[in-house]
C-alpha cells in the first residue's frame, strides 16, 4: 500500500493531477454545480464541458509544442501562427460570393493549413539546416508573423458571417463540441503515431543528442523538419478555432501569449526543458491545469486584475511540488516516518 | 585563426565592401573576421549597424547629427542597463523572461509611493531591494529547486505584471521634481562647457548646427506636447519630447 503511495508520489504527474483536484474543489466549494453536466437542445452543456471546449485551442498547441520540446527545441511563433492562419481563411471566407457554403469554408481551412506548413518548414529550415537556436529561430516568425497576419487582414479586424465557419470554434457534433472533438482527434493522432511506432524515440533522441542519433542513423533534420512542422499546424487549426469562435480575425490578438501557456501546459506535465523525454498525457492534464484556472477565476469571483498573480502563484506551487529537490526532502520524510512506525511496533 | 575551422558556414553579403579586392589576403582576413566564432556575430552586428546608419543619413535630412547617434543612446539607456543584467542570465546558460514585466513593477511601485508623498531617497533603494529579493527567489526556484529558467522567469513575468494590475489599473503620472530630474539632468563635460549653468543652452546650440532650432534654455515654451516640440525643431533636433524643468 504504502509501496504503491510512493509510487504514485514520485510520478510526475501525480502533482499536477493534485493540483487539478485541488482546483476543481475550489471551484466546486464556490459552485456547487460545478461538476453538473447537462443535456439542453441536445447539447452538453456545463462547466466541464467549458473547460474542455475553451482548454481545446491551448491543448491543441500544447500538443505539437511537446514534440517540438522533446527535442530539445522551443516554438515561440505558434501564437503569430495561429494569427495567419485565422487572418487567411477568414479573407478567403469574405472574398468569396458564398461565404455561408461548406465549399468555400473547406477552401479556406485546407489554404490556412497549407501557408502554415510552409511557416513550419521555414521554422524547420532555420533550426536544423541553419543551425539557429530555436528560441532564437522561431523568435523571428513570432514577432513577423503579426506583422504579416495584419498585412492579410489589412489592419482590420476582418469578420465573417459563415455558419460551417463558426460551428469549428461553437458548434456541436453528437452533443459534444467540435472543438473538443478536433482537439481529441489531433491528440490521438500524434499519441498514437509517435508511442504506437519508433517516431517518439526517434525524437527523444534527437533531444538527447542530435548529433549520436544522426551516426546512429536518425535523420536528425528530417526529424526536427516534421516537428516544427506539426507544431506549427497544430497552431493553425488552434488559430482556426480560435478565429472560428469569435467569427472574426483579429491579427493582434489571435493567441496572444498562448505560446506562454502551452509551455507552461507541457512543462506543467512533466516534460522537461531540456528535452529527451515527452508525454503527451501529461501536456493533456497541463493544459487542463492552465484552463481550470482561468475558469477558477471566474468562478470563484477573484478580481480580474489579480488574474495574473493567481497564474503564478499556481504555476509556481507546481513547479516547486514537482521538483526533484521537494520529491528528495518528502521521501526523506517518509523514510523518516515509516521508521518511527517501526521502532514504535518493534518497542510494543 | 584555428577557429575558423569550428564557425558555422555564413553567407558573407552583410556588408563586405571589399569581398572583390584584388588582395586576396584582405578579403580572406575580412572573412576570417566575419566568420570567427569570437568576432563574427559582433562585427556582423556593427556593420549591419553602420549600413542601416548610413542609409538613414542618405534617406533623411539632417540624420548624419552627433545629437542623433547620442540620442540611441539617451533612449536606449534603459535598455542597455537591461541586457548587461540579461548577459550574465544567458551566460548561465538561462534566460529571464520577466525583465519587462519588472521593469514595469519597479515604475508603478514609485509612482504610487511617490503619489503617496514618499521621498524618492527612500523610494529608489526600497525598490532596489523589493525587486532584487524577487530575482532572489526566482534564483532560488531555478538553483535549488531545479525549476527551469524559461518557466521560472515566466511565473515571476505573470506575478510582476499581475502585480503591476493590482497597484493600478490605469497610468500614474510621476511629478516628483527630483524624480523626473533623474532622467533629464545632463552631467556636462569638460569639454563641452564651462559651467554647469551656461550647459543646457550650450548641449541645444550644438544639437542644431543649423540654427532652426530654438534655444532650448531661452525660448522654447515648456509644453507638454511632443508634437510641438518637434514642430519647433523641425530637423537636426530629433529630440523626442521637450524636457521642460518647471515640470
Amino acid at each position: 500500500m504504502s509501496a504503491l503511495l510512493a509510487r504514485l508520489v514520485a510520478s510526475r504527474l501525480f502533482w499536477p493531477i493534485v493540483m487539478l483536484l485541488v482546483l476543481f474543489t475550489i471551484n466546486l466549494i464556490a459552485f456547487p454545480g460545478f461538476f453538473a453536466v447537462t443535456l439542453r437542445d441536445g447539447h452538453l452543456f456545463g462547466s466541464l464541458i467549458d473547460i474542455l471546449r475553451n482548454g481545446a485551442p491551448t491543448l491543441i498547441i500544447a500538443v505539437g509544442m511537446t514534440l517540438v520540446i522533446a527535442t530539445r527545441g522551443i516554438d515561440l511563433s505558434v501564437g503569430a501562427v495561429a494569427a495567419i492562419s485565422g487572418a487567411v481563411a477568414c479573407s478567403i471566407i469574405l472574398g468569396s460570393p458564398e461565404p455561408a457554403s461548406p465549399a468555400t469554408v473547406a477552401v479556406a481551412v485546407t489554404v490556412a493549413l497549407i501557408i502554415s506548413l510552409v511557416l513550419g518548414m521555414w521554422n524547420g529550415f532555420l533550426v536544423a539546416v541553419l543551425g539557429i537556436q530555436p528560441i532564437i529561430a522561431t523568435l523571428i516568425l513570432m514577432t513577423a508573423g503579426r506583422g504579416v497576419a495584419m498585412l492579410i487582414t489589412e489592419g482590420q479586424i476582418i469578420t465573417v458571417n459563415s455558419p460551417p465557419f463558426k460551428a469549428l470554434g461553437s458548434g456541436f457534433w453528437f452533443g459534444i463540441p467540435i472543438a473538443v472533438i478536433i482537439a481529441a482527434v489531433v491528440f490521438g493522432i500524434a499519441a498514437l503515431v509517435t508511442r504506437r511506432t519508433a517516431l517518439g524515440m526517434f525524437i527523444e533522441s534527437v533531444g538527447i543528442n542530435p548529433e549520436a542519433s544522426r551516426q546512429a542513423g536518425v535523420r536528425a533534420r528530417g526529424l526536427l523538419f516534421v516537428v516544427y512542422t506539426f507544431s506549427a499546424l497544430c497552431a493553425a487549426i488552434a488559430g482556426l478555432i480560435l478565429t472560428a469562435n469569435t467569427a472574426a480575425a483579429d491579427a493582434n490578438n489571435t493567441g496572444l501569449f498562448i505560446e506562454l501557456d502551452a509551455i507552461l501546459a507541457v512543462v506543467i506535465g512533466g516534460t522537461s526543458l531540456a528535452g529527451g523525454r515527452y508525454s503527451l498525457v501529461g501536456t493533456l492534464v497541463g493544459a487542463l491545469v492552465i484552463q481550470t484556472l482561468v475558469t477558477t477565476v471566474y468562478t470563484v469571483g477573484i478580481p480580474p486584475i489579480a488574474t495574473m498573480v493567481f497564474k503564478a502563484a499556481v504555476v509556481t506551487i507546481v513547479c516547486l511540488l514537482q521538483s526533484p529537490t521537494t520529491n528528495e526532502a518528502l521521501g526523506d520524510f517518509r523514510r523518516r516516518l515509516a521508521m518511527r512506525a517501526g521502532t514504535g511496533v518493534a518497542a510494543s | 585563426m584555428t577557429k575558423l575551422l569550428d564557425a558555422p558556414e555564413r553567407p558573407l553579403r552583410t556588408g563586405d565592401p571589399n569581398g572583390t579586392a584584388p588582395r586576396a589576403g584582405l578579403a580572406r582576413r575580412i572573412r576570417n573576421l566575419l566568420t570567427s566564432p569570437k568576432y563574427g556575430p559582433v562585427t556582423v552586428t556593427a556593420v549591419l549597424f553602420v549600413v542601416i546608419f548610413i542609409a538613414g543619413g542618405l534617406r533623411y535630412r539632417g540624420f548624419f547629427s552627433g545629437q542623433v547617434f547620442l540620442n540611441l543612446l539617451v533612449d536606449n539607456s534603459y535598455l542597455i542597463v537591461l541586457a548587461v543584467g540579461m548577459t550574465f542570465v544567458i551566460l548561465t546558460g538561462g534566460i529571464d523572461l520577466s525583465v519587462g514585466a519588472v521593469v514595469a513593477l519597479s515604475g508603478m511601485i514609485a509612482a504610487s509611493l511617490l503619489q503617496t508623498g514618499w521621498s524618492p531617497a527612500a523610494v529608489i533603494p526600497l525598490i532596489l531591494v523589493l525587486t532584487s529579493i524577487l530575482g532572489l527567489l526566482v534564483g532560488l526556484m531555478i538553483h535549488v529547486f531545479k525549476v527551469q529558467p524559461f518557466i521560472a522567469t515566466l511565473a515571476a513575468m505573470f506575478l510582476a505584471r499581475g502585480l503591476c494590475y493590482v497597484i493600478s489599473q490605469s497610468s500614474i503620472s510621476i511629478t516628483d521634481p527630483t524624480f523626473v530630474q533623474l532622467a533629464v539632468a545632463r552631467i556636462p563635460l569638460a569639454a563641452t562647457s564651462r559651467s554647469p549653468r551656461a550647459s543646457s543652452s550650450q548641449w541645444s546650440s550644438w544639437r542644431s548646427p543649423s540654427g532652426s532650432c530654438t534655444r532650448r534654455g531661452s525660448a522654447a515654451p515648456c509644453t507638454r506636447s511632443a508634437a510641438a516640440s518637434r514642430a519647433a525643431c523641425s530637423w537636426g533636433c530629433p529630440w523626442r519630447e521637450p524636457r521642460c524643468s518647471s515640470t
